[in-house]
């Protein structure tokens, strides 16, 4: 059984915005990673790579890439198809997405901001035993 | 508990529905303000770079050494270059940052008073932001495709 939602005209064409500019985003960020893909090839290509590190950097930042720009186009998907047939499962669905879209970034500022502070530790660690002798 | 229905009513994003939503606004929340802070602390590394940039260039040059066209550059024109380059990627770090401190603000409104007119705001912020990285992804396609040509003209 379906679950209406009642959203009222000014909050849909909210939504509405947010659908269109997420497809729009989560499209981009698809070209984006082929076009850094093909970045990778011409460099290849070229010669002038450290295949190593530049392909793991791909791999990293593509997997992530991919699962924010997935997680933005299913909520474009399921935002849409709520306001159109007005399902609250669908809206749901919607706002599940975009949950886990900001999760994976919040976790990624985590990491990076811990390595962060775990580098200035290990600065400061250094510079002191390098006084200390 | 009629007020509550009556309420649910209106906006009818059911509990799992609003739990979802209030989650993302607090990391959304948190989200924006590692990007105040990380534009706030840009501001501050520009404006002593700026403050200090004769004697980072005299150093940079008994460093590695420097012709004397390049460091007129970058005391005249770069150096302006750069304050321009620095105030942009500020601006748009704040303006991201804000725009998702404000979703993340409105949502736990929400939460806590089930008004429709913060539902509103929070989806009206979030659509801002989305458009925002729209315009970011856009530049930076344009740059891909710039960089892959240089490598292949060269």
């Amino acid at each position: 059984m379906e679950n209406n939602t009642n959203l009222t005209p000014v909050i849909k064409t909210h939504i509405a915005t947010t659908v269109t500019w997420a497809r729009y985003a989560a499209v981009l960020s698809f070209v984006n990673l082929g076009l850094a893909f093909l970045q990778l090839i011409v460099g290849a290509i070229k010669g002038n790579l450290n295949i190593f590190g530049t392909v793991l950097s791909f791999i990293i930042s593509g997997v992530i890439t991919l699962v924010m720009s997935i997680n933005l186009l299913n909520y474009s998907k399921y935002a849409k198809s709520s306001l159109d047939n007005g399902d609250s499962v669908h809206l749901y669905q919607a706002l599940y997405h975009l949950r886990t879209y900001f999760i994976v970034m919040g976790v990624l500022f985590l990491i990076i901001i811990s390595l962060l502070i775990l580098f200035v530790l290990i600065a400061i660690i250094a510079a002191i035993v390098a006084a200390s002798h | 508990m009629e007020n509550n229905e009556s309420i649910l009513q209106v906006t009818n994003i059911d509990s799992s529905g609003q739990f979802q939503l209030v989650n993302s606004g607090k990391w959304a929340k948190f989200i924006g303000i590692v990007y105040l802070v990380i534009a706030a602390l840009m501001l501050l590394i520009a404006i002593l770079v700026f403050a200090n940039l004769d004697l980072i260039a005299n150093s940079l040059m008994n460093i590695n050494g420097m012709s004397q066209e390049a460091l007129a550059f970058m005391l005249g024109a770069g150096k302006w270059l750069f304050a321009l380059m620095m105030a942009l990627s500020c601006f748009i770090l704040f303006l991201n940052g804000f725009f998702l401190v404000k979703f993340g603000a409105a949502t736990k409104s929400y939460f806590i008073a089930y008004a429709e007119d913060t539902l509103s705001d929070s989806f009206h912020h979030l659509g801002r932001y989305l458009m925002l990285t729209t315009v970011l992804s856009i530049l930076s396609t344009v740059f891909s495709v710039a960089a892959i040509a240089y490598y292949l003209i060269k």
